[in-house]
């Protein structure tokens, strides 16, 4: 699993690189995306490589956010697929990431 | 169906003497429908064949006398009911006596008034027809009470009902009991004799025939149906005494339709045949009972019969109303008529087959009024019925690992495309998703994480379920245990569960006898 990183504006954009995550690779992917929040206080997730998640794969995210909060940072997600968006709704994330469709709209938000 | 016309009553006027056949027919003609017979064989042979509202009777005639006339027609079920007014030139009193002792209602001397006797004819009638009609009503109340209802939704099997119930209370009985998911056992008869009696044995029959189920399911335990032979036994015991005081007899058939092994069990104690219509064949062949009805001893054992059928069969279960209704000419329907009615209309489902059957009829009958009540239980094999049947996938063993969660995803996948011509109630992404956290689920708690452990997967469809069962052998996992998870995002994990219960329509967990869990997940399936 690969972590592409790109600035825009001041912006960190991190292109997660993998088609799943599940409970399989929730390590290997907090393991490569520690560093970036660290580093970074703004941080837009673009997700349109991946076409699972599973709860475990909700919960990093969660635990993504809630670390950049805790800074005083910000995490927002895109290019979110509508299936797996529909799971992010059951579990209310939706309520607490913002979620935007496209990487320019997250940028925008900003 | 259209409302039974009321006729004239009908009256049989029994004399051997001309002039006083005149004299009455005179009286009665414009008020009833008469019947006349000159002598004592020739009144039995009419009230048999069509049993009059009332009978005029002389005494004194040749041959035969009036008592004795009397005497028959009260020791036969069928006549026993009618009224009968003696007419005779004997006044005394033994002879009246004698008269009510064999079961007249009246006694009118001669010579006689004709207002005289159309005023006593016209009074009996009412007292019958008030009497007739309260315990009609009670009979009918009962028998619609405890009328059995088709069973619905029963897998590859179609129902066509047929009732029409005749002018007068008779003994036609049926109901449906044991009814499952692909099949039902079902109870057709007739008690012999018409009235009031023959209507409430009839419902009382229904009423024993539960009983019995309900005294005999818990012996034979759940799940497993006690034998149709075996109900009938007992059936028979519990009530032979009561049909033995009451003289009279009872012709039932007892059929179980089993779809899932496709097989008939059938036993006819005396009943008309069942007509089996084989699809195959294109033909009908008939279902031959060899007990005797109940209420005659030494019946016991009961034997059964078993047929087994195919897609597109019919089977057909009916009272002697059906082949025995009339054509104006005295003509019968028929077994025959029947037989090649069915043949020509079978592709029919079974709610058009009876309705077209019942024109069939209508227009033999050239009437839609009834003598005898008619009842007729049609059981079609659903074509659709293959369909209908368990598909069992191959299964799949993987090991505690959590890389193996991309295995158990396609394996999900691939058989929820599989089922193409139907309509999953839930997305395939979410069906997939709840696969997943139930494995997830298994191996970081019931395995701990430990590797090496097997988890056992397989998928099972019918037509209004798709399900998936995980066997693992690891600690017991108690869904109640878990909290509902907080959505405020304090909460990074334990979501799993609350993911599954959204996922699929029901979820299932229990320990196997053998020792394994088995988690169910089912979807429900629509029929696009």
């Amino acid at each position: 699993m690969e972590i592409i990183s790109e600035k825009v504006n001041g912006i960190t954009i991190l292109e997660v690189e993998t088609d799943t995550l599940d409970a399989a690779n929730t390590d290997a992917f907090k393991d490569k995306i520690l560093p970036f929040l660290g580093e970074n206080d703004q941080i837009v997730l673009n997700l349109s490589a991946v076409s699972f998640v599973d709860s475990s794969g909700c919960g990093t995210l969660l635990s993504c956010f809630n670390r950049m909060k805790k800074k005083g940072g910000v995490l927002k997600i895109c290019g979110v697929q509508q299936h797996i968006l529909e799971v992010l709704d059951l579990i209310r994330l939706d309520r607490i990431i913002d979620i935007f469709k496209t990487r320019d709209a997250a940028l925008k938000s900003f | 169906m259209s409302p039974v016309k009321k006729q004239k009553p009908l009256i049989l006027v029994v004399d051997d003497n001309a002039i006083n056949i005149d004299l009455l027919v005179n009286a009665l003609k414009d008020s009833y429908r008469l019947g006349v017979a000159k002598n004592g064989q020739g009144a039995l042979h009419f009230a048999k064949k069509n049993p009059p509202d009332l009978i005029l009777l002389d005494i004194m005639m040749a041959e035969m006398d009036g008592y004795e006339v009397c005497q028959h027609l009260k020791a036969d079920l069928y006549t026993r009911d009618i009224p009968v007014i003696f007419l005779t030139a004997r006044s005394e009193p033994e002879y009246k006596a004698k008269g009510f002792s064999v079961g007249a209602i009246d006694y009118i001397t001669k010579p006689f008034h004709t207002e005289e006797v159309k005023a006593r004819v016209e009074a009996h009638l009412s007292l019958r027809k008030a009497r007739d009609h309260e315990i009609e009503i009670a009979a009918k109340i009962q028998k619609d009470l405890l009328q059995g209802r088709p069973p619905e939704n029963v897998q590859g099997l179609q129902v066509g009902l047929l009732t029409q119930p005749s002018q007068k209370v008779d003994g036609d009985f049926f109901d449906f009991f044991n009814i499952q998911d692909q099949g039902f056992d079902l109870l057709i008869g007739d008690v012999m004799g018409k009235g009031i009696t023959a209507a409430l044995l009839g419902a009382a029959m229904r009423s024993h025939f539960l009983k019995v189920l309900t005294e005999i399911s818990p012996v034979t335990g759940p799940g497993h149906l006690p034998e149709p032979e075996d109900i009938i036994d007992r059936s028979h015991t519990a009530i032979i005494d009561k049909l033995k005081e009451l003289e009279t007899f009872v012709t039932l058939c007892f059929a179980r339709v089993d779809a899932k092994n496709s097989l008939l069990s059938i036993v006819n104690c005396g009943h008309m045949r069942t007509i089996h219509y084989e699809a195959d064949a294109q033909k009908c062949r008939l279902i031959h009972g060899t007990n005797m009805p109940f209420g005659f001893p030494g019946n016991s054992p009961f034997k059964k019969e078993v047929v087994s059928f195919k897609d597109g069969d019919l089977f057909l279960f009916y009272s002697d109303g059906l082949t025995e209704a009339r054509k104006p000419d005295g003509s019968f329907y028929g077994e025959k008529r029947l037989i090649t009615f069915l043949e020509e209309n079978a592709a029919n489902d079974a709610e058009k087959l009876v309705t077209l059957l019942w024109k069939n009829i209508v227009a033999f009958k050239q009437s839609e009024v009834f003598q005898d009540d008619l009842t007729c239980l049609l059981v079609k094999i659903d074509a659709a019925h293959e369909k209908s049947k368990e598909t069992l996938y191959t299964k799949i063993e993987i090991q505690s690992d959590l890389n193996e969660l991309a295995r158990v995803r396609t394996f999900v996948n691939d058989i929820c495309e599989k089922i193409k011509d139907r309509k999953l109630s839930r997305p395939v992404s979410q069906i997939v998703l709840a696969a997943n956290e139930v494995v997830a689920n298994i191996i970081k708690h019931a395995y701990g994480n430990q590797p090496k452990n097997r988890i056992l997967i397989d998928a099972k469809q019918t037509a209004t379920h798709l399900s998936f069962r995980f066997y693992d052998w690891g600690e017991q996992f108690d869904t109640q245990s878990v909290p509902l998870p907080v959505f405020d995002g304090s909460q990074e994990s334990g979501f799993g569960l609350y993911l599954i219960s959204k996922s699929v329509s029901d979820m299932d967990l229990r320990t196997e006898e053998n020792g394994a869990n088995c988690t169910t997940l089912t979807i429900n399936i629509t029929e696009v």
